[in-house]
């Protein structure tokens, strides 16, 4: 089982111009880490057939300016915990959809959202499978997918 | 006609109700819940036309709700819109008593059509 790094490119682009009417870019490397800058990071889990999780980094600018596209709102209205809950739900919804491509059955969990300067979010025992990074309007945008460890002695 | 949002994200219950007015169903009146406990409230309050419900939510999710309102023989129009939209997921939804399931991200258009055919 492989998710390629052109269907998270092909799902992402699709919610972002669906949800929010923006436009992503793929980046051909990986991005430099977001750094001494506020940035968030959703992550919904998947257990059953498949065991990992998806997540979803973005800068604080990004989300803040999702979150206003969402409410209908000037961006700099929004309030932390409505830029968090905009970030939770485009993670869950570039989640669901990726959550297909994987093998079922398999259950989501309900979005988590960490926020801060120049955090790590880990998922214990797993193992980064595939990643995209992708620049929207200048504001740095990464999903990935990982896997459980376990899941790779189930393929030996 | 009264249709009745449930979502724990209030983003995505304002995307929802957004899109019905795109959809052509901003005259009807539209309640929202943030859970399926504070949606069955609402319900045996006063049934909706149509209950449009996210699938997974703390405490009570969307497929609880609805078990629990057809256990209480409650025939309500009912149908979830949810990130998974697997056969596996329609399925459960339909064997559950859905009409339909619209999978997210979705356009006016998707909700319209899907809308016209039950209400």
């Amino acid at each position: 089982m492989v998710v390629a790094e052109n269907d998270i490119c092909q799902v992402t682009q699709d919610v972002w111009a669906s949800v929010l009417g923006l436009c992503v870019r793929s980046l051909p490397t990986r991005a430099p880490a977001f750094g001494d800058e506020n940035s968030l990071t959703g992550c919904v889990q998947i257990t059953g057939a498949f065991e990992g999780a998806v997540t979803l980094e973005s800068s604080t600018e990004l989300a803040r300016r999702a979150a206003g596209i969402v409410l209908g709102v000037d961006p700099v209205t929004t309030s932390l915990e409505e830029i968090r809950d905009v970030l939770g739900e485009l993670t869950n919804i570039i989640g669901g959809n990726l959550k297909g491509l994987v093998p079922g059955p398999s259950h989501l969990s309900l979005p988590a959202v960490v926020d801060g300067v120049e955090f790590r979010l880990t998922v214990p025992r797993s193992r980064l499978v595939t990643e995209a990074t992708f620049d929207c309007e200048g504001e740095p945008l990464r999903v990935t997918i990982l896997r459980g460890i376990e899941n790779d002695k189930d393929d030996e | 006609m009264r249709i009745l949002v449930v979502d724990d994200s209030k983003a995505m219950r304002t995307i929802v109700i957004r899109t019905l007015r795109q959809a052509g169903y901003g005259d009807h009146v539209v309640q929202e819940a943030a859970n399926g406990i504070e949606a069955l409230k609402v319900i045996q309050a006063g049934e909706p036309d149509l209950v449009l419900s996210d699938w997974n939510m703390p405490d009570m999710s969307g497929l609880e709700l609805l078990q629990t309102l057809r256990a209480q023989g409650s025939k309500v129009r009912f149908g979830f819109v949810t990130s998974e939209g697997s056969p596996e997921m329609r399925h459960k939804a339909a064997e559950a008593g859905a009409l339909f399931l619209i999978s997210k991200p979705f356009t006016a258009d998707a909700m319209k059509v899907t809308l016209n055919k039950v209400l």
